[in-house]
């Protein structure tokens, strides 16, 4: 989890006009946008077309952002958010496309991902997260990657922990029984 | 699906609950096989936290970004040249346009130089089209052979398949042309000169 003590001071600068603050910020949390957008979407292009929007929505609202939240909470909600919207997005687009899944293998051969064993390990596994509903899936990374408690998901989802136990528990039943049958 | 393994690996058990599962597990094997399988994909999960990437993307990641921002700075939308183009649009509009009402009075006001038959007369003379409304009144049957003349000449019809053709006789042609309009006939035309009957 990132060093959240000096994000008020950064915001305010950038709120004050300076523009390097943001940078600042960014560089602070750019591997977590990525990495939250890239396990919900399960590859490359999709994740880095996220990030720049999700930079975007950053850029143009965090003169609003009154630390009701923390920053840190507040950017796992736009990635939350955008992520959710991109994946509805694709849905639609794949579903009026006459291909099967158009583009898919393309994409999967775009990657920043450097050792091939680590590679063949996350294409396992972005597998197994594609085949859950994206709100399972949410639930399943933010608690498995990022060690969040239910009441943290609560904070960025704006879901209730009770329905987010369900979705967490439904989420781990399906993707043991996939690893269960896969040889 | 064991629900209790879901629990482990949720880590929703408390630690005596843990502890006795684990010695369950231990003491049947088919158990274990299936706990094994599990442990490998969550360890996988914690392989694959942070893996090791090309650091040009992050490198890269914020002078896109201002790239991007710039690019969307120069489209900005600028209310006082969307509003000049709208005012532009509407006097070239105006410009432009005939005035209808104006061509008609002036029509009108010629029209009422000429008496009914010398403009009946000018118009049989000049006019390479059938004045239709004069044919109606006056010489129907002429309109109708005429009109016959133009449909068996398009549909190829000639003597020898004249029989046919007497169907078409019995068309009420002022019917049709009352309840067809324009666009209507213009596509009844199309169709039956693409058809080919005979």
């Amino acid at each position: 989890m990132p060093d959240r003590s000096n994000d008020f001071e950064l915001v305010k600068d950038f709120t004050n006009g300076n523009e390097s603050a943001f940078n600042k910020i960014v560089l602070k949390y750019q591997h977590k946008i990525y990495w939250h957008a890239r396990r919900m979407t399960g590859n490359h292009l999709d994740a880095d077309e996220i990030v720049q929007e999700v930079l975007l929505v950053m850029y143009n609202k965090l003169k609003d952002f009154k630390f009701q939240s923390s920053l840190y909470t507040w950017i796992y909600r736009i990635t939350s958010t955008r992520s959710l919207n991109f994946i509805k997005r694709r849905k639609l687009k794949e579903v009026f496309s006459f291909e099967d899944h158009p583009n898919i293998s393309v994409r999967k051969d775009e990657d920043i991902i450097k050792n091939i064993e680590v590679k063949e390990k996350l294409a396992r596994i972005e597998k197994y997260l594609s085949k859950i509903p994206p709100k399972q899936r949410e639930v399943f990374i933010l608690k498995n990657y990022e060690q969040m408690t239910y009441e943290e998901i609560a904070e960025v989802t704006g879901k209730s922990v009770g329905g987010l136990k369900s979705n967490y528990f439904q989420a781990m039943k399906k993707i043991m029984e996939m690893v269960k049958n896969d040889e | 699906m064991n629900e209790k393994l879901i629990k482990y690996f949720a880590g929703e058990m408390n630690p005596s609950e843990k502890e006795e599962f684990e010695e369950t597990i231990n003491e049947s094997p088919s158990l274990q096989e299936e706990f094994v399988k599990y442990r490998n994909f969550f360890s996988n999960i914690n392989e694959t936290k942070n893996p090791e990437v090309e650091e040009d993307y992050f490198i890269n990641l914020i002078p896109e970004f201002r790239s991007k921002l710039g690019q969307r700075r120069g489209k900005k939308y600028h209310p006082v040249f969307s509003f000049a183009t709208a005012v532009l649009a509407v006097i070239i509009i105006f410009l432009f346009i005939p005035n209808n009402e104006k061509i008609v009075e002036e029509g009108n006001n010629i029209v009422d130089n000429y008496s009914t038959s010398e403009i009946t007369n000018f118009l049989d003379i000049n006019s390479e089209q059938p004045v239709v409304t004069n044919l109606q009144v006056d010489v129907e049957a002429d309109y109708d052979s005429l009109l016959d003349d133009i449909i068996f000449k398009e549909l190829n019809i000639n003597e020898k398949n004249l029989v046919a053709a007497e169907m078409i006789d019995r068309l009420d042609y002022n019917t049709i042309l009352q309840s067809v309009n324009q666009e209507e006939a213009s596509v009844i035309y199309k169709e039956l000169k693409n058809k080919k009957i005979f």
